[in-house]
C-alpha cells in the first residue's frame, strides 16, 4: 500500500475523485493508518515463491502481536 | 429489563416455529399476526428506529392469500404467514431499497434478491426494510437518511449493527424474525447485543445473487430460537447457479435434523490466549465462562485451542472489504459526495491506497488461516467448535470508540471466519447487570457443519432460559 503521506497529501491524491475537506482529510489520514498497518502485515507474512504463508509467523493474540514464544504456550 | 409475564407468552413474542404452525393449522389467521406486528411498529418504530421502510398494505394483502390458500387446503409453505424484516440493503421487488443513503432514498427494485424470492417460495411476507449502517459499512450518524436504531432492552442504548434495525425488530417483537448481511459479525453482534440468534452460515450456502457483490458477506437470519433459525436457514440456503459463490451442494432440511445429534463428549475449542488479550468488559468475560459452564454440564469436553492468524485473518477482511466499498462507490463518490454521509464517504476512500498485492495478499492470508482451521483445529484436533465471546463489549457506545473501531476491534472475534468462511453463530449468553442489555457468545464450526452447529446451539438454548426472555416496551 502506498504511503498517504499527510491529510494535505490526501487532499491532493484523492482531488480527482472527491472534494475532501481538511476535516476529511484528517480522518481519513487516521482510518488509513490503521489500513496501512494491516496492508503491511499481509506483506510481511506474503511467501517467497514458491513458499506458503509459515503458519508459525501467524499471531495468537488480537492485536496481531506475533512475540509469543512457543514454550510460553498451553 | 426483562419482560412482565405478558410479554414472555404474547403472539408478537412467540417462535416463528409457533406462529407458522398456528396459521397452518388455521389456530392463527396470518392476518391478524400481521396486524398484530404492523400495531407493534405503529406503537414502538417512532422510538426505536427500527424500521426505514413499513409495507403496511402489501404485507396484509400477501396474509390475505395465506389464510385463503389455507382455507381452500391448500398446501402452503412452511413459513406460509411468517413477517420478515430485511435489512434495507437487500434488494425487493417494488418495495424501497435505500442501504439507509440518500444516494438510495427513492430506489425501487424491479427484482427481488434470490433469497428474497426463496422466503417468499416458503410462503414469507416481508414486512418491512430494516434499519442499517449507510451501505452496511462506516458508523451510524443522525443525519443519515434514516436515524440510528435503539436496542429495545434498553432504549437509551444504540442497536449495534450494521444490521442493527434487523436485531431492533426481532428482540423487540416487531417481526417474526430478520435477515441481514454479515460481513465482519454484522448479524452475530447485534444477535448478541439484542438476545437473538445471529446465525452466519458457511459461505456460498445462501446466495448473494441479486445484491451487491461482497465477498465474504453472508445474508442470515436474526431470530428468537436456534429452530427459528434453522427454519430460516431450510428455506434461504440453496445453490443459485447465476452466482459463482454459491455452493452446489444440497441443503439438508435443519429444522427437521435439531435433535438429532448427542452432545455430549463433543470436544469445544477455546482459544483462551486470544480470548484473554481482547479488550473484554468484565460482564462479557462473565457471561461467557457461565456459557463455558453450560456446555459442560451438557457433557462437552472444554480444551484450550491456541488458534494463529486469527487477528490477521480479521485485518485481512477488512481490507477486503475496504477495497470492495471503494470499487463499489469510487465513481459515484466523487459524483455525489453530498449525498453521502459524512462519515461513511470518507470510510468508502479508504480503499482506495490498496494495491492488487495488497488485496491478493489478504487472499493469501485468509487461505492460509481457513486451511489452519480445517486441517488442524476441526481436524487433527478433533474439536467440533470454537467458542468465544461474540463481543469485547456490551454497548454500542463502547464499541464504537474511535480508534479502536477502525481497528475493526469490536469485530475482533467475529471477522475472522467471515474470510475464512466458516459457520458461526451467536447465542445468548446473560444479560449486563449494569444496562440490562443481552450478552452474546459465539459458536464456530467447520466448513458446512451447519448442522452440528444448529444442534449444538440448540441444546445449549433447552437448557437455559435466555431466549425466553424479552424486552417489554410497554413498562
Amino acid at each position: 500500500m502506498e504511503d498517504p503521506g499527510s491529510p494535505s497529501d490526501i487532499i491532493r491524491r484523492m482531488g480527482s475523485i472527491a472534494p475532501l475537506t481538511k476535516a476529511d482529510a484528517t480522518q481519513l489520514h487516521q482510518l488509513l493508518a490503521g489500513v496501512r498497518a494491516a496492508a503491511d502485515r499481509m506483506t510481511e507474512l506474503a511467501p517467497v515463491f514458491p513458499d506458503e504463508i509459515d503458519p508459525a509467523l501467524l499471531s495468537l493474540t488480537v492485536d496481531g502481536d506475533s512475540n509469543v514464544a512457543e514454550g510460553e504456550l498451553s | 429489563m426483562t419482560g412482565s409475564p405478558d410479554a414472555q407468552t404474547s403472539l408478537h413474542y412467540l417462535p416463528l416455529s409457533e406462529q407458522a404452525k398456528r396459521i397452518r393449522f388455521g389456530e392463527l389467521s396470518a392476518v391478524a399476526l400481521t396486524r398484530a406486528y404492523l400495531g407493534r411498529i405503529r406503537a414502538h418504530n417512532p422510538t426505536l428506529n427500527s424500521f426505514i421502510t413499513v409495507d403496511e398494505n402489501g404485507a396484509v394483502d400477501q396474509a390475505r392469500q395465506v389464510d385463503d390458500a389455507i382455507a381452500r387446503g391448500e398446501e402452503v409453505g412452511p413459513l406460509a404467514g411468517i413477517l420478515i424484516a430485511v435489512k434495507d440493503s437487500i434488494p425487493t421487488k417494488g418495495l424501497k431499497t435505500t442501504d439507509n443513503s440518500n444516494l438510495l432514498a427513492d430506489w425501487i427494485p424491479e427484482h427481488d434478491a434470490a433469497v428474497i424470492s426463496r422466503l417468499r417460495q416458503a410462503g414469507a411476507i416481508i414486512i418491512g426494510k430494516a434499519n442499517l449502517n449507510e451501505f452496511g459499512w462506516s458508523r451510524p450518524s443522525e443525519a443519515d437518511l434514516a436515524p440510528p436504531p435503539w436496542n429495545p432492552w434498553n432504549p437509551r442504548h444504540a442497536s449495534v449493527g450494521s444490521s442493527s434495525g434487523s436485531g431492533a425488530a426481532a428482540s423487540g417483537g416487531l417481526s417474526s424474525a430478520a435477515i441481514g448481511t454479515d460481513g465482519g459479525g454484522s448479524i452475530r453482534l447485534p444477535g448478541g447485543a439484542h438476545g437473538l440468534i445471529g446465525f452466519k452460515p458457511t459461505h456460498g450456502l445462501v446466495s448473494r445473487h441479486g445484491m451487491d457483490h461482497n465477498s465474504h458477506s453472508e445474508i442470515s437470519p436474526l431470530t428468537r430460537t436456534v429452530e427459528d433459525a434453522a427454519m430460516m436457514l431450510d428455506a434461504m440456503a440453496g445453490y443459485v447457479p447465476e452466482d459463482d459463490m454459491s455452493w452446489l451442494g444440497e441443503p439438508v432440511g435443519y429444522s427437521q435434523r435439531l435433535t438429532d445429534a448427542d452432545i455430549s463428549g463433543w470436544r469445544i475449542g477455546v482459544p483462551w490466549q486470544f480470548i484473554c488479550s481482547a479488550p473484554n468488559e468484565p460482564e462479557v468475560e462473565e457471561a461467557f465462562e457461565r456459557f463455558l459452564d453450560k456446555l459442560e454440564s451438557l457433557g462437552c469436553e472444554l480444551v484450550d485451542t491456541p488458534v494463529r492468524g486469527l487477528a490477521e485473518a480479521r485485518m485481512a477482511n477488512f481490507l477486503v472489504l475496504n477495497a470492495e466499498a471503494y470499487q463499489r462507490h469510487a465513481k459515484s463518490v466523487g459524483q455525489n459526495w453530498d449525498k453521502y454521509g459524512e462519515i461513511t464517504r470518507v470510510y468508502l476512500l479508504q480503499g482506495a491506497y490498496l494495491s492488487a498485492d495488497d488485496l491478493l495478499n489478504a487472499g493469501e492470508v485468509g487461505r492460509a488461516v481457513r486451511h489452519q482451521l480445517e486441517t488442524e483445529v476441526f481436524g487433527e484436533t478433533g474439536v467440533r467448535a470454537l467458542a468465544m465471546p461474540t463481543s469485547p463489549f456490551v454497548t454500542a457506545e463502547r464499541s464504537r470508540r474511535p480508534g479502536e473501531h477502525s481497528r475493526g476491534i469490536n469485530a475482533c472475534f467475529t471477522a475472522p471466519f467471515n474470510i475464512t468462511g466458516h459457520p458461526s453463530v451467536s447465542v445468548p449468553a446473560g444479560f449486563s447487570e449494569s444496562t440490562g442489555l443481552p450478552i452474546g457468545a459465539m459458536l464456530t464450526s467447520a466448513l458446512h457443519d451447519d448442522l452440528g452447529l444448529l444442534q449444538l446451539a440448540y441444546a445449549h438454548e433447552q437448557a437455559t432460559d435466555w431466549h425466553l426472555q424479552h424486552p417489554d416496551l410497554e413498562a
